[in-house]
């Protein structure tokens, strides 16, 4: 027996087709963020590689560079615009900062004969300045977008053609020269041209602002909603009046490094380069309606149009069929894309959940006549209720050496019972998530896993402080699995460690069913060191790793494995340390937390039966997938859970007696139990009580905490 | 296994089979209530009750087990044995004076003053093993319905899962002494009633959950006309109601599951091989809501509590339908109830004054509602 799954009888090759499932690989793959402008990055490609096999000389060293040099200028523009339609907005007058810019730079450079890096910063200002004038009137003023940058690039363009025609003679004939001047428009570095250079840096530097980055992030923020990023406290007016200035700066580097390689005072310098960059954007993928999109996209897009044009020019195609085809083009892929985008996650969501074979062999008799530990019997439902519709879904309960009772409950709070009868109810703390397993450390602090957070403590006063909520990250999975998602028990050694499960990683603590219904090893047994802060994994692809308790001896870990219907021993001491062996399997029902019995045994929630159907839809997968694809929830088939049994185990892990309720009429669900002074108490994820009853051999002076840190 | 899954899959994207992809809502005339789990309960439970007959004399049978029992005092509280058999009485009917008894597996009997007077055995040379209902025709002849050729009476849920269509409608004089088949290949015909013109016989075909009218008059060749179809349950006796409309049982109602399972072929052969029938997921009669029950998402208990419309492993359903066969009004017992699967109900008139018998065969017991309240 391995923690990896079943080894029972059935077809291996059955079991290794639904073991490794390539669905799941492209589920998460799919899932994956950089996987959005997965069409645009193939038609980039094919385009480059249909140019190279159609054009001669086209995939060279020296074509490579030429293209580079001029596709850089382009590039900025296009992040330049990008930036803008992430931000939600759109800058039309990108093309004619540009030509601005080249002008500014031509003119600074050969009639003021100013040096190259005043030149370059005077360039730079005039982009910036009219970048900061857009950025004014659509972020504090907020104008239109569309309208505003329309007005800017008429202007713009009359200003440019105006100042062109009056110095053209001038410009024409200067002579200066400077090889800094020579090395912006034809220099290279390490065989790359020096603009190509500087666009890398830019789409670095902007990749890391845009997805690591507190402003990067407003400023995708305000693109999504600009209304909730006010709300957030985001400054709207700022951020957008920046990022106008950013693409007003973007389009006039573009403008200074084609001045330095052209030296062209041509009228159409940039003309319909708001449109080659607004086509470029959104054809990489850059949502037009803001909020979604990255510089990579930008960039795959700009590609995709200049090489397009370029190809097609060199073709010889005319401009008018060019421009044709380049519509059709784009036409094709924005389809395809909206596709694309609109159905990713809907082909994840139907391809996410992966049911595989679980083979259980026949359950031991439970009949109440067959006289097994196992045998059906009514003590549980002799049970003592406290908190009656005063607590919802204790999942686990816990003691401490008052005598107080603590329960989480699925408000997100830690609920403490007090009084001879528990009668007094105080919400101890309000941790959110969902508490799950509680145990106490030597400080006595109550340490609880939390669903959909992670490792928590409370402090004797209530105040809630967290250990950990991530774990080392495993290199071999496309997913990111280092967030603990679904942390279910705990248990503390006696070095203080804290062993934990985490029962799945691939869904959230709603959806545990699914879980159940994919029986794949999702989950995990994870160690967090509270001495060093660290929390790592011990065991991975664990199947609905659930209840976990430190032997009595302190020399292993138990930990259940639910749909498995068997309890696992991870040794933490001794010769067999790092080891995972089988502690009792074959049990009749999913076991859920195990607990430190007064006797040296342990006690075990078996959270529900197994029923004969359910077993059966364990061994079909196909038809599970079914069934969670052609009908609702509500009507999938459960393990059956509607019922109430603990099991008391002895040290070796066998079956001695067990309690029932049968039906669950007043414990049904039953996930947990604790024995304290002579009585058992009972919790349950779905129920309106905790219940105790009185056991006849126990110690009546046993607790926890003596139990775990002696007599304190 | 694939390729047959990935044709059905084609099939229900090319036509679309509304029987399947639509299993319709509980809504309009079907929204629930909790009419049957509010009528008075009428004596003591008698177990095994199943069918309901009414005499023109107003005397009221009902079928129980291997007995013919006859209800009768104010409250129809008090019972007498009218007849006793070795095998199970698994439909009932008051005709010409005298009371047609179906016996499961040994044909049906013609009864005066509780004596057996005529026996009805096999018929065109197939034994009649599975009587479910009986009436009697306008021309004075008797009409059988025969849930199927392969299984007896109180094997119906087999029959449902195996998706047999091995029923038939079989006509015999008034005396028993000659028959014939008359419709062939149905699935489980339950329920035969005339329609109020005489000229049509209606009756139910449960596993493909609808009603159909044969006509009395045109040729044989004539296949029945749909009067309902897609019906929430599998309905089972229909009787007239004194010329307004009919009265339809339904025994128990489709759920999403069970639907599924049905489509599976091959989870469904290994389930019916290897489980024991009570644990099927299959619908019931009556639930015992055992934890060896198979248990679906919307009937966990939540905070001690199972919710009324979590999805019905047994239910309880009366509809009222009109002469044209729409659904008027409906009587239910939702999950939690316990007047489930209903057999049979039908109107019996009592001075004057009309009320609706419904023999509840999960729960053992025989209801009785003033139809003439308003709905």
């Amino acid at each position: 027996m391995t923690p990896y799954g079943s080894d029972l009888a059935g077809g291996p090759l059955r079991r290794l087709y639904h073991r490794w499932s390539l669905k799941l690989f492209l589920s998460e793959l799919l899932a994956k963020r950089w996987m959005e402008p997965a069409i645009p990055f193939a038609l980039m490609l094919g385009l480059i590689a249909w140019f190279a096999a159609v054009t001669p000389n086209y995939a060279t060293l020296a074509n490579a560079h030429q293209l580079g040099r001029e596709f850089a200028e382009a590039g900025f523009v296009a992040v330049a615009m990008g930036l803008v339609v992430i931000s939600g907005g759109i800058d039309l007058s990108v093309g004619a900062v540009f030509a601005l810019a080249n002008l500014v730079a031509l003119a600074l450079f050969q009639i003021a004969g100013l040096p190259v890096p005043l030149v370059a910063l005077g360039a730079l200002a005039a982009g910036a300045a009219v970048g900061a004038a857009n950025g004014l009137l659509v972020g504090y003023l907020k104008t239109r977008p569309f309208l505003t940058t329309l007005v800017t690039l008429i202007i713009l363009r009359a200003v440019v053609d105006l100042l062109g025609q009056k110095y053209s003679v001038q410009l024409a004939s200067g002579s200066h020269q400077s090889a800094a001047w020579d090395f912006l428009g034809g220099g290279a570095l390490f065989g790359v041209p020096a603009n190509v250079v500087v666009l890398i840096a830019v789409a670095l530097v902007g990749h890391v602002l845009l997805s690591r980055l507190r402003p990067g992030w407003h400023l995708t923020a305000i693109g999504s909603s600009r209304k909730a990023a006010r709300h957030a406290g985001i400054r709207v007016e700022r951020v957008l009046f920046t990022t106008y200035v950013l693409s007003g700066l973007l389009a006039a580097t573009g403008g200074l490094f084609y001045a330095a390689r052209l030296a062209s005072t041509g009228s159409d310098t940039g003309i319909g380069w708001e449109i080659n960059a607004l086509t470029a954007v959104v054809l990489g993928g850059v949502s037009l309606a803001g909020g979604r999109g990255t510089v990579a996209r930008a960039l795959i897009g700009a590609v995709i149009v200049f090489v397009l044009i370029n190809g097609l020019v060199r073709m010889g195609f005319p401009g008018a069929l060019t421009s044709t085809a380049l519509g059709a083009v784009l036409l094709l892929a924005v389809g395809i894309d909206v596709k694309w985008a609109k159905n990713r996650a809907k082909t994840i969501q139907k391809i996410y959940v992966n049911p595989t074979v679980v083979e259980l062999p026949p359950a031991p008799s439970i009949a109440r006549d067959s006289g097994t530990a196992y045998a059906e019997n009514d003590r549980l439902r002799e049970s003592e209720a406290i908190g009656l519709d005063q607590v919802e879904g204790p999942e686990d309960v816990i003691l401490d050496r008052e005598n107080r009772l603590y329960c989480g409950t699925r408000e997100g709070w830690i609920l403490r019972f007090s009084g001879e009868r528990f009668e007094e109810r105080e919400v101890f703390a309000r941790i959110g998530g969902r508490p799950l397993g509680l145990a106490f450390d030597r400080n006595a602090n109550l340490i609880v896993c939390v669903g959909g957070m992670g490792l928590y403590g409370v402090r004797p006063s209530g105040a809630v402080y967290k250990l950990s909520d991530e774990t080392n990250r495993s290199w071999t999975r496309l997913n990111d699995d280092s967030r603990l998602r679904l942390a279910d028990d705990l248990d503390i050694a006696p070095d203080g460690k804290i062993y934990f499960s985490e029962a799945t990683i691939r869904y959230e603590m709603h959806s545990w069913h699914v879980d159940g219904l994919e029986g794949r090893g999702n989950g995990r047994l994870i160690c967090h060191d509270p001495a060093t802060g660290k929390t790592r994994t011990l065991v991975k692809d664990v199947v609905f790793p659930n209840g976990v308790c430190v032997a009595h001896d302190g020399q292993s870990v138990l930990f259940a494995s639910t749909w498995l219907c068997t309890i696992f021993r991870y040794w933490i001491a001794g010769p067999k340390l790092g080891q995972v062996d089988t502690f009792a399997d074959n049990l009749p029902g999913y076991p859920d937390n195990i607990n430190r019995a007064s006797d040296g045994g342990y006690w075990l929630a078996l959270v529900g039966i197994r029923s004969p159907t359910f077993d059966l839809a364990m061994r079909h997968p196909a038809f599970r997938l079914r069934m969670i694809k052609q009908i609702p929830p509500d009507e999938w088939i459960y393990p059956g859970i509607n019922n109430g049994c603990i099991v008391k185990l002895d040290g070796s892990g066998r079956a001695r007696e067990s309690m029932w309720d049968p039906g669950g009429s007043k414990h049904s669900t039953v996930t947990s139990m604790r024995e304290h002074r002579g009585w058992l108490y009972i919790g349950g994820l779905e129920n309106n009580r905790i219940g105790r009853v009185r056991l006849a051999n126990a110690d009546p002076e046993w607790t926890g905490p003596s139990s775990y840190w002696g007599e304190g | 296994m694939v390729l047959e899954h990935a044709w059905a899959d084609l099939r229900s994207a090319l036509f679309r089979r509304d029987e399947i992809d639509a299993l319709p809502v509980m809504d309009g005339p079907l929204m629930p209530n909790k009419r049957l789990d509010e009528a008075p309960v009428l004596g003591a439970p008698l177990r095994g009750c199943d069918d309901v007959a009414t005499g023109d004399d107003g005397s009221v049978f009902v079928s129980a087990g291997r007995q013919i029992v006859q209800l009768s005092g104010a409250d129809l509280d008090e019972r007498r044995v009218v007849a006793a058999f070795d095998h199970a009485v698994t439909a009932l009917t008051c005709a010409h004076g005298a009371l047609y008894a179906g016996l499961a597996g040994a044909g049906v009997v013609k009864l005066t003053h509780g004596r057996e007077v005529a026996r009805l055995g096999p018929v065109d040379g197939r034994p009649l093993h599975c009587p479910t209902a009986i009436t009697a025709l306008p021309d004075g002849r008797i009409a059988i319905a025969e849930g199927s050729s392969l299984h007896l009476p109180e094997q119906w849920c087999r029959d449902l899962m195996e998706r047999r269509a091995l029923g038939r409608i079989v006509f015999a004089d008034a005396g028993l002494g000659s028959a014939i088949s008359r419709l062939d290949q149905l699935a489980w015909p339950y329920g035969l009633a005339v329609s109020a013109d005489g000229a049509e016989l209606w009756f139910s075909e449960s596993w493909r959950h609808r009603v159909l009218a044969l006509s009395l008059h045109e040729p044989q060749a004539r296949a029945p006309r749909v009067v309902l179809r897609n019906l929430p349950g599998y309905p089972a006796r229909l009787y007239a109601d004194d010329a307004k409309g009919y009265w339809l049982s339904v025994p128990a109602v489709r759920t999403h599951l069970v639907e599924l399972v049905l489509r599976e072929t091959r989870y469904r052969e290994e389930m019916l091989a290897a489980v024991a029938p009570e644990f099927w997921i299959a619908p019931a009669l009556g639930a015992s809501g055992h934890y060896l029950e198979p248990l679906q998402g919307g009937s966990i208990k939540k905070l001690g509590v199972m919710k009324p419309w979590a999805p019905p492993r047994s239910y309880g359903l009366v509809l009222r339908l009109s002469l044209a066969g729409e659904c008027l009004e409906s009587l239910h017992s939702r999950v939690g109830g316990t007047h489930h699967g209903i057999t049979a109900a039908r109107r019996a008139e009592r001075d004057g004054e009309g009320r609706l018998l419904i023999v509840s065969k999960g729960s053992g017991r025989v209801l009785a509602i003033d139809t003439e309240r308003a709905p």
